[in-house]
């Protein structure tokens, strides 16, 4: 029966893990960073040291450990957290004996060598060797056979070690189900036996608590008030804290009619955490300060403890079956039930937990008296006894509603399923403690009303940080609107925040509520501490083994070199090129050097803390080689390609370049393509190796001098030299163009219809052509018109017509011909005007 | 001159970024360390080589030539010349003439 109180510890364990789960992880913080340090540290040690001796001093100590710890085993064989602890020992005694005997490796290898150096004695009939040579061989042979003893007598002890750690988890094993299945018989002599025994315990606990307190009040006042002073002050701290951050999320605000049942949601879940929370701080901070200010006495401490435990765990009961049940207003529930029903399972609910907590105080009242076994046997009957009768009540209410139907409307009964399982529970519960199997019923009580309330919580907790990560969620809610205030941050950013704010949540469900559950079923913190050690060292999968710290650390170092890098750059850019005056292309190139060489040291580094072995990388690589080879060829080329350009620089950005039918600016140069970004405004991403391989005109590439022609044409019927002149005289005058060289005017070729010229002249930057160009042409139209010079071709062709002299006299035979008729119709239109000649007046 | 191509390049380096450190976890997660140790026999006769892990005794017998994976979390090994040795776990062996040297 002691089994059960141990269980009991075990699960009143559960009742304070905020506190033991928050050290527990820094612990694991601080644990993660030692061992490097640790192991190089105890080498050398055993270097300066005789090796020999040192690790044979080291054995033996290592043996005695492992017998104190063997000892211990045997007395604490009832205490599972003890147990825990032991076997933690054990396991690291057994990879302490295997360092020792790993550091008298490299001496084995010494001597090898020098006795592989000194060769085969000498065989009979061959001369003797000399004194000194024979004496070394001996003693060499000696130390071999030492180290090769002192080896084979770590294997013994690690063999021992390791059977000694499956002792400890076998025992384990037995004590759960001791204290699961053991069976009391159950006869009136039991209740005889404990009814006397509870007089007695109730007069030793009146003495010892009034005695306690008598005391504590004369000589220990201050402290007492003082504990509680402080404690209540980090209670408020936290709550008054916590109201702030997420006030609408833990009030019930009244102006709410119809609360959404988001809303309705994360109002249960933080209602329940946070002064759940801040109890925990508060019973936490008690303890600690009378413990500290030695308030407390070893007798009345684990009474102490186990009343601020039960106290907050019947709290935080309470408080989340108010949170789902909302038994005052309807309109909070977060289940279908009716406000009758309600009522009725939060007192039931309720009682539940507090007839639990009454078991597990009373117990450890006995437990610290030294009560009998019987009584903690008989006052666990009875709180099974209970639990099961008010399962059985809570069948039979009627809370229940459908769809649609009002709070205040009666209730239905429960679905059938519900029904059955809470009379199977109730009445399972009531038959186990009757047959005796106390530790079994109590154990499933305890799992009811705790577990489930945990599950519930999380389940809760779950709804609510999915709701919170909900799109547009988080701009609702108080933080949100006061980041938005504060910080002007944007929809986009406010939606992140609340992405990560769900999935905090959920990292806070796993991280606080998975061990709460696994110390409840009777895992000790230093099982989950170990675990959780070796979920973040070492996850082994087959022969690969895996640290998630190791990881971690890498990309965080590979973060810290990326931010490191980006500083470097933005001062090796800002402060010693920008300074330097060093142009705009060694500027970029420089900067994107630094760049990826910042990144590839980053990402070394990264590696290497990552634990990664660079030669195992080295075979990655050559693995990926031949993928290089054919795959990969086209991206490696640009990659070399755009080293090229970086070093190379045929241009640098803000460039006009033309490469094959693109034309436009260089953008930006990296380093597997280049943006050209066309005058009409479209980005063409261009392999490098298309730059280096191809030919690209490059406008700007020493200076931006440049020639711009433009044609002229004139009537034909023009001066050229004339011409040509005024074309000089307008070019001359023309601001933006280079006196030298000196612009020329050419007269290209004449037609019958033009005369074409072409101006050439030299800008000093090209980019400007375009303008100048449209000045120039406006300056030669106006200086034409000015000096009446005809511009282009006639509108016809001139065309030169031969005629024979007959055929000359025949035409104007005709035409006098004709000019004789047309007369008398003149002279006849004058007498009578006809009608169709209207229009014409 | 041109503020707003500069600016685009600024989105365009991060999302490069962001591709290079996929790419540099991804061949992270590739070359995870391997730490179990192994054993070669570069002898022409098999050896039989006892290795103490987990609190077991075992017997392994290495063909010549091959190579065994052991022990992923230390172990001891006596060897065929009767030399016994620890091994952390991450160390290469190979076994010469019934010794080992241990890299």
């Amino acid at each position: 029966m002691r089994a059960v109180r141990r269980l009991s510890l075990s699960c009143e364990g559960g009742l304070l893990p905020v506190f033991r789960l928050v050290s527990v992880f820094l612990a694991l913080l601080l644990c993660a960073a030692t061992p490097v340090l640790a192991q190089p540290a105890a080498a050398p040690a055993v270097e300066t040291a005789t090796p020999l001796q040192q690790a044979n001093a080291d054995l033996d100590k290592a043996g005695a450990q492992l017998n104190a710890i063997r000892e211990r085993v045997d007395i604490d064989v009832d205490d599972d957290a003890r147990l825990v602890q032991l076997k933690i020992e054990a396991e690291a005694l057994n990879r302490s004996i295997l360092a020792i005997s790993v550091a008298t490796r490299p001496r084995l290898d010494a001597i090898k060598a020098r006795q592989a150096e000194l060769g085969d004695p000498p065989a009979e009939g061959a001369p003797a060797e000399a004194d000194v040579v024979v004496e070394e061989r001996k003693k060499l042979t000696v130390e071999r056979n030492e180290i090769n003893a002192l080896t084979g007598e770590a294997e013994n002890l690690s063999i021992e070690a390791t059977k000694l750690s499956n002792r400890i988890t076998e025992i384990r094993r037995q004590l759960f189900s001791d204290a699961i299945l053991k069976r009391t018989e159950i006869s009136s002599d039991l209740f005889s036996e404990a009814s006397g025994a509870i007089a007695e315990e109730t007069q030793t606990l009146g003495r010892t608590v009034t005695a306690w307190m008598q005391f504590v009040w004369k000589f220990k006042r201050m402290q007492l008030l003082g504990a509680v002073a402080l404690s209540l002050m980090a209670a408020l701290v936290l709550l008054s804290g916590s109201y702030r951050l997420f006030s609408p999320y833990i009030t019930r605000a009244a102006r709410q009619e119809k609360p959404h049942y988001i809303t309705r949601l994360s109002v249960a879940f933080w209602s329940t955490v946070l002064p759940t929370m801040a109890a925990a701080a508060f019973a936490g901070a008690s303890y600690f300060f009378l413990d500290t200010f030695k308030v407390l006495r070893p007798d009345i401490a684990p009474i102490v403890a186990i009343a601020l435990g039960v106290l907050v765990a019947i709290y935080f009961l309470g408080q989340l079956a108010n949170a789902v049940l909302s038994p005052g207003d309807g309109h909070w529930r977060l289940v279908r039930v009716s406000d009758r029903g309600a009522q009725l399972l939060w007192l039931l609910i309720f009682s539940m937990a507090v007839v639990n907590g009454a078991d597990y105080f009373l117990g450890t009242i006995s437990e610290v008296l030294g009560s009998p076994v019987v009584l903690t046997v008989v006052k666990s009957f009875f709180a099974s006894i209970v639990i099961g009768a008010l399962l059985l009540v809570t069948a039979f209410i009627k809370p229940v509603l459908r769809q649609g139907e009002t709070p205040d409307s009666p209730g239905r009964p429960w679905p059938r399923s519900i029904f059955v399982l809470l009379v199977l529970t109730g009445l399972g519960l009531i038959f186990a403690a009757l047959l005796g199997y106390v530790g079994m019923a109590r154990f499933v009580a305890t799992q009811i009303v705790v577990t489930g309330a945990v599950i519930v919580t999380m389940y809760i907790g779950f709804l609510s940080g999915r709701a919170v990560s909900a799109t547009n969620a988080f701009a609702e809610t108080a933080v949100g609107k006061r980041l938005e205030e504060r910080f002007g941050l944007g929809q986009v950013a406010l939606d992140q925040i609340g992405l990560a704010a769900g999935l905090a949540i959920y990292l806070l469900l796993f991280v606080f509520f998975v061990p709460l559950i696994l110390l409840q079923w009777g895992f000790q913190v230093a099982d989950i501490e170990s675990w959780a050690y070796r979920i973040f060292t070492e996850i082994r999968i087959g022969t690969i083994t895996i640290s998630l710290v190791g990881i971690l650390a890498g990309v965080l170092l590979f973060v810290a070199g990326l931010v490191i890098t980006r500083w470097f750059q933005r001062w090796v850019d800002g402060n010693v090129l920008a300074r330097s005056q060093v142009d705009a292309g060694v500027r970029n190139s420089v900067r994107t050097a630094v760049g990826y060489a910042g990144v590839a040291l980053a990402g070394l580094v990264g590696i290497s803390a990552a634990g990664i072995n660079l030669s195992s990388l080295a075979l990655v690589a050559g693995a990926l080689s031949l993928g290089i080879g054919f795959g990969l060829q086209n991206i490696v080329s640009n990659f070399v390609s755009g080293l090229i350009l970086l070093a190379e620089r045929p241009f640098k950005v803000g460039d006009w370049v033309v490469a094959g039918t693109t034309e436009g600016f260089v953008r930006r140069i990296s380093v597997r393509a280049t943006e050209i970004e066309t005058f009409q405004r479209q980005t063409v991403i261009v392999p490098n190796s298309v730059l280096i391989n191809g030919q690209v005109g490059n406008w700007t590439h020493r200076n931006k001098l440049g020639r711009v022609e433009i044609p002229v044409s004139v009537h034909g019927g023009n001066d050229p030299r004339h011409v040509q002149q005024l074309l000089v005289e307008v070019v001359r005058g023309q601001q933006g163009l280079l006196r030298n060289p000196e612009p020329t005017v050419v007269f290209q070729g004449f037609s019958s219809a033009t005369l074409d010229f072409e101006i050439r002249a030299f800008l000093a930057d090209i980019l400007n052509g375009t303008g100048v160009k449209s000045d120039l042409r406006a300056a030669i139209l106006e200086r034409f018109r000015e000096e009446k010079i005809a511009i282009g071709a006639p509108a016809a062709a001139e065309v030169p017509v031969k005629i024979s002299p007959e055929s000359a006299e025949l035409i104007t035979a005709i035409l006098e011909q004709a000019t004789d008729k047309v007369r008398p119709p003149a002279s006849r239109r004058k007498a009578r005007p006809p009608a169709d000649e209207t229009p014409e007046t | 001159m041109f503020p707003e191509g500069f600016e685009e390049g600024g989105a365009l380096r991060r999302v490069k970024m962001k591709r290079m450190i996929m790419m540099l976890l991804v061949s992270a997660a590739m070359s995870a360390p391997a730490v179990a140790a192994s054993v070669t026999n570069k002898d022409a006769d098999t050896q039989i080589l006892v290795i103490v892990e987990d609190g077991s005794r075992a017997e392994v017998a290495l063909e010549p030539g091959t190579t065994e994976t052991i022990c992923p979390s230390g172990c001891f090994l006596t060897l065929p010349n009767g030399d016994r040795i620890a091994l952390n776990g991450a160390e290469d062996v190979e076994i010469k003439g019934g010794g080992a040297s241990v890299k």
